[in-house]
């Protein structure tokens, strides 16, 4: 046996098998990074129920790629949720600041606590208030929100949910299901012919108890649609969920 | 030569190696997802299971025994369940639609022989057809329906066989029915010697004398929270305790609730599901709420379903079961949740289910023998009740209360449910065993022989009827022997 040969030919198929190796190790490490998906990562029996009930995303969608690993948040209220005051500004601001976290720290920071911890959301917001959500992990509680009102470009008043985070030793962290994964049930049981996708977002957002101070969010997708319609889905188990609260 | 191609060799070797581990292990996409550990799920059925069938029957039948003589059964009684199981058994065919002042419906009452099944709040056709043998055309399939009414026509010795509407305004004669005058008769001959009673206006009924009713003590079980807890979530291991301000406690795995109230006793399931673009049909409600019961916790004893009523505004429907104990339902003493399972539902999809955790002891601690009072006292308590526009039925019920060391007491009491399906307390049973005589509180009327009133005839009862004050001495209709047969006691009911 002629050993010289037998290292060629092994050189050569171990070279193959790199290239191949390396092209799927690339192509993978591509799309971790890309953080958008396209319309058509959707299954096709999805797109075909889409076009069958005429459902539509809005133009300049963006659909996350992204499936992290999340855990659900525990958390306790200092400032009850929902019906909670609003406050009048002494000394209204100019609204203009919120979209510098810097300048709006210093504009609001001594008077509305945590500040810092809430994000600017542009499509809840509206022509009254911007909409302002606590961030945790760099991912929006949709339970817990921060609304200033503004009147001729002047922020007039505030409404806050405070909260506090528990440490749970409970709290598992899953890989959440991706954006088009999620999506697939929504748009085939629950979306009504004609809907527009507005947004997909992943978050928190759990039932809220009216009786306990403290609540449960787990990782869910918000989709908002183009009538105001909001659905949330499990991001791990997938189950849908609307917006209407049912605990009295 | 060959010792770099041994190099090159053993690089591309250890170079693929460590690419499949990046692929295999570190990477998105193909990576593995651990489960979560489960903890062991129960899925052991806690209590028992029910049928729809078991679940439909009429909250009362009305035997109309002619000459303007009326008496009520109720469910359970001996002479009740003979007659609804031969109904059960026979076969309506046929129906048409007319309106309901077609009939005179008091001539009927008053004269006619006949058997009423009276199902509250109504049942809908589609269930009902589950039960009664129907056949019918789609229009009557859809609708609900709150009496059957069957009678003998006096004159002509025909048998007719209305299906009542629960929109008061349509009937559905079944015009081949196989009912016979004879069955009739034997229906009606079993109300002989039970306590009469005076029909109201408003399709109430009054006994004319008093109602032997039980007062029991009862002892329970409970089921634990945690085992509902186990059996309503999916994965135990991701759902957490969180503790109210009251410090009862609810479960939570983000999407689903339980929250537990009363101390352990009283569970508040919730679970937020989308509406889906499907079809709400209450029948798939219905069969969603029982199998989902059967599946949560079960039935404790005999339950009657209870028509919720049109679509509300959010597109739901609260279905519920009213517990029985016994001839009669149970009514909780506030603030005892207890009695009574709901369930909102849409698209047979459970977003809430309430429920008590207790099972009642199949025997009774202690028995006593009570008087509900009959005649002109609760006739008076009735006329006198605040919310008497609002009411809609007058039942015996049995309150529920709770005592020390796991036990209810059920206390006898007419109740009254409102327009809006709640249930009020009109009057308590008669303190004591003994049975009030006829003149006394609660008993039956006392008969003047010098004050004969033989008529009978239906113009008598109805004046009767509007005119409370007059009861006592026109209602001894038939002479001295209505005071033996009022207040008789009748049927006696079951004791457990």
């Amino acid at each position: 046996m002629d050993w010289g040969r037998a290292k060629n030919v092994l050189i050569l198929a171990f070279l193959l098998l790199n290239v191949v190796l390396g092209y799927q190790l690339w192509s993978n490490i591509r799309e971790g990074l890309s953080t958008s998906a396209e319309a058509d990562d959707l299954s096709p029996e999805t797109l075909r129920i889409m076009e069958e009930k005429g459902i539509r995303l809005a133009d300049n969608i963006y659909i996350p790629a992204e499936t992290p690993e999340l855990q659900d948040l525990t958390y306790r209220l200092k400032t009850k949720l929902g019906d909670n005051e609003r406050h009048v500004l002494k000394q209204p601001v100019e609204g203009k600041i919120i979209f510098n976290e810097k300048q709006l720290i210093e504009g609001l920071g001594a008077v509305i606590p945590d500040i810092d911890q809430y994000v600017y959301d542009g499509t809840t917001s509206d022509d009254k208030k911007f909409v302002f959500y606590r961030m945790e992990q760099l991912r929006p509680m949709f339970d817990v929100k921060l609304e200033l009102y503004y009147e001729d470009q002047k922020i007039i008043a505030y409404r806050q949910d405070v909260i506090e985070l528990v440490p749970s030793d409970k709290a598992i962290e899953n890989p959440v299901l991706s954006a088009t994964i999620a999506m697939a049930p929504l748009i085939e049981k629950f979306l009504a012919p004609g809907a527009v996708i507005k947004e997909i977002k992943l978050g928190y957002h759990g039932q809220t108890f009216a009786k306990s101070d403290t609540q449960v969010s787990a990782p869910s997708w918000r989709v908002l649609l183009e009538d105001g319609n909001v659905y949330y889905i499990h991001a791990v188990s997938g189950e849908v969920v609307t917006e209407e609260e049912l605990v009295s | 030569m060959e010792r770099v191609k041994t190099g090159v060799l053993i690089v591309l070797v250890v170079l693929s190696l460590m690419q499949s581990y990046l692929l295999a292990y570190s990477m998105p996409g193909l990576g593995a997802t651990l489960s979560t550990p489960q903890d062991y799920v129960n899925t052991a059925l806690m209590g028992a299971e029910e049928k729809v069938e078991n679940l439909i029957f009429p909250e009362d039948l009305v035997l109309h025994m002619g000459e303007g003589k009326h008496t009520l059964l109720y469910p359970a009684m001996n002479f009740y369940d003979r007659i609804y199981e031969r109904i059960r058994g026979r076969e309506f065919k046929g129906f048409q639609r007319s309106s309901i002042r077609a009939v005179d419906w008091k001539e009927v009452r008053d004269r006619d022989q006949g058997v009423e099944l009276r199902f509250g709040r109504g049942v809908p056709v589609e269930l009902l057809s589950k039960v009664i043998k129907l056949e019918g055309d789609l229009l009557f399939l859809s609708d609900v329906i709150d009496r059957i009414w069957i009678f003998n026509k006096r004159e002509s010795n025909e048998v007719r066989t209305f299906f009542f509407s629960a929109d008061s305004s349509t009937v559905y004669e079944s015009v081949r029915a196989d009912l016979t005058a004879q069955d009739i008769e034997t229906y009606v001959g079993f109300g002989e010697f039970q306590t009469l009673y005076t029909p109201l206006e408003d399709e109430l009924y009054i006994p004319q004398g008093p109602l032997q009713s039980v007062e029991a003590v009862v002892g329970y079980k409970s089921y634990s929270a945690e085992q509902m807890q186990g059996n309503l979530f999916f994965d135990p291991a991701v759902t957490r305790a969180i503790s109210n301000r009251s410090g009862s406690q609810i479960y939570t795995d983000g999407k689903r609730g339980l929250q537990v109230d009363q101390n352990g006793k009283w569970i508040s399931y919730t679970d937020p599901v989308a509406r889906q673009e499907l079809e709400d049909n209450i029948g798939d409600n219905v069969y969603a709420s029982i199998a989902f019961i059967n599946q949560h916790g079960g039935w404790d004893g005999m339950h009657r379903f209870i028509y919720p009523g049109p679509m509300d505004s959010s597109q739901t429907q609260i279905i519920r079961y009213q517990q029985y104990y016994g001839n009669y339902p149970i009514v909780p003493k506030e603030p005892f949740l207890y009695g009574d399972m709901r369930l909102r539902l849409q698209q047979g999809a459970v977003s809430e289910y309430e429920r008590s955790l207790l099972t009642l002891q199949s025997k009774a601690e202690t028995k006593a023998v009570k008087w509900l009072p009959g005649g002109e006292m609760l006739e008076k308590a009735l006329a006198s009740y605040i919310r008497r526009g609002e009411t809609t039925a007058l039942y015996p019920a049995l309150i529920a209360v709770h005592l020390e060391d796991n036990r209810i007491r059920f206390q006898p009491a007419w109740v009254v449910r409102l327009t809006d399906g709640s249930q009020e307390m009109l009057l308590p049973a008669l303190a004591g065993s003994e049975k009030p005589m006829p003149g006394e509180p609660g008993g039956g009327p006392i008969v003047n022989p010098d004050k004969k009133d033989n008529g009978a005839s239906a113009e008598t009862f109805e004046e009767v009827g509007a005119n409370g004050a007059a009861l006592p001495k026109s209602v001894s209709t038939g002479g001295s022997k209505a005071a033996v047969t009022v207040g008789d006691g009748g049927e006696e009911p079951l004791l457990d």
